[in-house]
């Protein structure tokens, strides 16, 4: 499996936001959440370009990789067009053959959990021999100025990862979940066929959080809760379906949401904290992109190695959820 | 649970004198904010095994509102 990221040059730090909202201790804050920084995507800068971009360092240091992707698979909730999907003009885009499979989905945090599922089923299936799994996420451009909550926590990001029948056999068993009764805690209202227009009027939320139905809205608290409720069953669950204790893991990577809501879960798992990976500091919550990057970074630092086993798990709008077992 | 000890955890979660966390206590005098209705929920999920719904938190007025809820 090899993972590469890209992050947009734009960097947004917790002293910007300060003198925005003098009133609002950004550092506070951002001790709270554990985020320092965060890459932000440029105006004419889509989820698109971003995953150009991570694709074409994955190829540029691995240049066979690109003769060996069959299928393309391309996470994200904010597409350039309503239609054609992403992944159709990705494809163009990096000059890969016209006979390859490729799809959009739409999912959040739990999405690259569900792209490994997919990958591992497309290629165990013999459907694909190389899948070419890439998030990218601008969440930033969906989220009101005045927003300084969502604006501390979220970050732009991509991710391309390359997949092989070998690696497959590498991803351990899923557990997955799904329950959309959260639906309207983490949404945004319009844009789609059910709320065209409308909601332009600013509402309040949590500490004078602005947003209107154009923008991200997230309950924190909903999630929360939601969080605590599903993700220490999903670890246990995962560790259970594919028969390995907690201390059989070298590493659990959840999604980096923040970094409050994970010292909270960690306890609550009772995981040891130098096995409960976080690094969010100088990236934020990048959505969909937060596990590879997790990923990326422990592979480039040598904290994990061959062998090693890996429990990766996802969570959030939907809600949707989902965890697996990687063996490095 | 100990009204002694709900005011000693309710003092460490708003960063205040437990000589400020009073029943007739204005929530809105206290720093209310976003953070700390996650650290609530915390709060009455690890020291009374309690879920705290979001609707909940948002009926908060008071600290006496919250002390009702502790067990």
């Amino acid at each position: 499996m090899i993972i590469k990221t890209y992050f947009p040059v734009r960097v947004l730090t917790n002293q910007d936001l300060e003198k925005e909202f003098p009133e609002w201790s950004a550092d506070k804050i951002g001790q709270k959440v554990g985020i320092i920084s965060r890459h932000v995507a440029s105006e004419d800068e889509t989820p698109l370009d971003l995953a150009e971009k991570a694709c074409l360092c994955l190829f540029q240091d691995h240049p066979e990789v690109k003769e060996s992707v069959d299928y393309l698979l391309f996470c994200t909730q904010n597409p350039d067009y309503i239609l054609p999907g992403n992944s159709s003009i990705l494809q163009n885009r990096l000059g890969l053959p016209t006979s390859i499979g490729a799809l959009d989905y739409n999912l959040g945090c739990s999405g690259y959990i569900y792209g490994l599922s997919l990958a591992k089923g497309l290629l165990l299936g013999h459907i694909a021999k190389g899948v070419l799994l890439v998030t990218a996420e601008a969440y930033t451009k969906r989220i009101n100025r005045k927003d300084k909550g969502n604006r501390s926590i979220f970050g732009d990001a991509a991710t391309a990862t390359f997949l092989t029948e070998e690696d497959a056999g590498k991803i351990g068993e899923f557990v997955l979940g799904t329950d959309g009764s959260g639906a309207g805690n983490l949404i945004i209202k319009n844009g789609g066929l059910r709320c065209p227009e409308g909601g332009d009027e600013e509402k309040t939320y949590g500490s004078g959080n602005v947003y209107t139905d154009h923008d991200l809205f997230m309950d924190g608290p909903e999630i929360f809760n939601f969080t605590i409720d599903v993700v220490p069953s999903l670890v246990k669950e995962t560790l259970k379906k594919n028969q390995l204790g907690l201390d059989d893991v070298k590493m659990v990577v959840p999604h980096q949401a923040n970094s409050y809501i994970l010292g909270f879960l960690r306890k609550m798992m009772r995981i040891p904290e130098d096995r409960f990976y976080l690094n969010m500091e100088n990236t934020g919550n990048t959505v969909s992109s937060t596990i590879p990057i997790a990923l990326a970074d422990l592979l480039e630092s040598g904290r994990i190695h061959q062998g090693d086993k890996v429990l990766v798990t996802g969570f959030g709008v939907g809600y949707s959820y989902g965890a697996t077992v990687l063996t490095i | 649970m100990t009204d002694e000890k709900k005011i000693e955890l309710l003092a460490e979660l708003f960063e205040v004198d437990e000589s400020e966390i009073t029943p007739d206590k204005l929530l809105s005098e206290l720093k209310w904010d976003s953070m700390n209705m996650l650290g609530l929920i915390a709060l009455f999920k690890s020291e009374c095994d309690i879920k705290l719904p979001a609707s909940k938190i948002r009926s908060f007025v008071t600290v006496n509102d919250i002390l009702k809820e502790m067990q």
